[in-house]
């Protein structure tokens, strides 16, 4: 069955508004938030973020066919139009005499953004984490990204983060607890990734921090990026909204970039993040 | 044609090109790049393999030249996580060995065993559509 045929059969949404196909717990923020052993709010499991892609609502046809993307609206909801547009990008604001730098580099970003070769995607790019895994002692945060499988280590500790290692990709990172918050400090990172899409770079400077807040299944991702050397002010990253999944994480995909060297031109690539 | 199946088909040319642009990565920056979006042809073949990968998923097809010799067909598509979230796997873009018709851009460079898939479609009649831009002019494959 031709699916730009089917507009008047009978629709199976597979995912509306960002919600994916997968089975979601009950999402509801009003439902009690479990709680640690240790009192603190468990963040122990998988978490949709939406990865980026929370615009996209893919379709199944009742006789197994599957529409991604370009889609005609499900018969069941045609009179709401169309789904909402991306949300417009969210970037921090440069001071004056790095606005060409970063115009530059957006320009070139075919040639210069690190994730289209598979590189680190950095923070707060790598944007909420996928899975995560809960201890007294620290934090794991697991995340299947586009540039492949990454983790973070986060120890519970208070005072300063550790800085004995080299600046690195995803930075040191330490977390404590404000009230039901987990806030986790992040430094130490190497210059190699960027803040976000178009030329968003940034110095070794630069710290991070991010505040994860569970209320019933759902958690808020907040996080707040500094570096004052090339920053006009602290970037406050639009929030993330994560749902607890009712699936385990599967294994994360590797990064492989095949045709990048095809590109002809300087045409912009959209990442799905 | 009448006014409403032009109606019927404005309303959905103008989807598409919303969806394609909600989608980003189908939109006409990310593609236009390494593939001709103003052309597109379609290709009967054989799935051969399927690379689960990103930053896009690889599907090889199977099939015959322009010039009737076999060749291997080379398909870059979407990432994982959109397959994921479309309830797609490895296993399903393999099919069932039967033959399937693929409709794909070309790409620009030299590349005649390049294409990006736009959907595919398996003997037992389902389809996977990818992306759909309306507009592109169908050409015979390279």
């Amino acid at each position: 069955m031709k699916i730009h045929k089917s507009a008047c059969a009978v629709l199976v949404l597979i995912s509306a508004c960002g919600a994916g196909v997968a089975a979601a717990a009950d999402t509801s923020a009003a439902a009690p938030t479990p709680r640690a052993a240790d009192g603190h709010p468990d963040f122990n499991g998988v978490w949709d973020n939406g990865g980026g892609i929370d615009f996209l609502s893919p379709q199944k046809l009742a006789d197994g066919s599957v529409c991604v993307t370009g889609c005609a609206p499900p018969a069941a909801n045609a009179a709401a139009g169309p789904p909402s547009p991306r949300p417009p990008p969210d970037r921090p604001r440069y001071k004056p005499e790095f606005a060409a730098k970063v115009s530059d580099l957006e320009a070139k970003q075919v040639k210069f953004d690190p994730v289209l070769r598979c590189q680190p995607p950095g923070v707060p790019r790598i944007g909420p984490p996928d899975k995560i895994v809960q201890t007294a002692r620290e934090m794991v945060f697991l995340y299947e990204d586009v540039s492949g499988p990454f983790f973070r280590i986060v120890p519970l500790v208070t005072g300063a983060v550790r800085q004995d290692d080299s600046p690195s990709y995803l930075g040191d990172a330490s977390g404590h607890w404000d009230g039901d918050t987990l806030v986790v400090e992040t430094a130490n990172f190497n210059d190699l990734t960027w803040l976000a899409d178009n030329g968003a770079f940034h110095t070794e400077a630069l710290r991070v921090t991010e505040r994860l807040t569970r209320r019933g299944n759902e958690m808020e991702y907040r996080a707040v990026v500094q570096d004052p050397g090339v920053l006009a002010e602290p970037w406050q990253m639009r929030p993330r909204r994560m749902t607890l999944m009712d699936k385990e994480m599967a294994e994360p995909a590797p990064c492989v970039d095949q045709d990048l060297h095809l590109m002809l031109d300087d045409s912009h690539h959209t990442n799905p993040r | 044609m009448n006014k409403r199946l032009i109606g019927a088909r404005l309303w959905q040319a103008m989807l598409a090109m919303l969806c394609a642009y909600a989608a980003g990565v189908s939109a006409h920056h990310s593609l236009s790049g390494v593939f001709d979006i103003t052309k597109s042809f379609e290709i009967d073949g054989l799935v051969s393999r399927v690379d689960w990968m990103n930053p896009h998923v690889y599907v090889y097809v199977d099939a015959k030249g322009k010039d009737g010799k076999p060749m291997t067909y080379r398909f870059e598509s979407l990432p994982v996580a959109m397959m994921r979230k479309a309830g797609l796997s490895k296993t399903s873009l393999l099919g069932d060995g039967k033959p399937v018709k693929v409709h794909a851009y070309p790409a620009r460079a030299d590349t005649p065993d390049l294409g990006y898939m736009l959907t595919i479609q398996f003997a037992d009649g389902r389809e996977i559509q990818f992306s759909k831009i309306p507009g592109a002019e169908s050409v015979t494959p390279k």
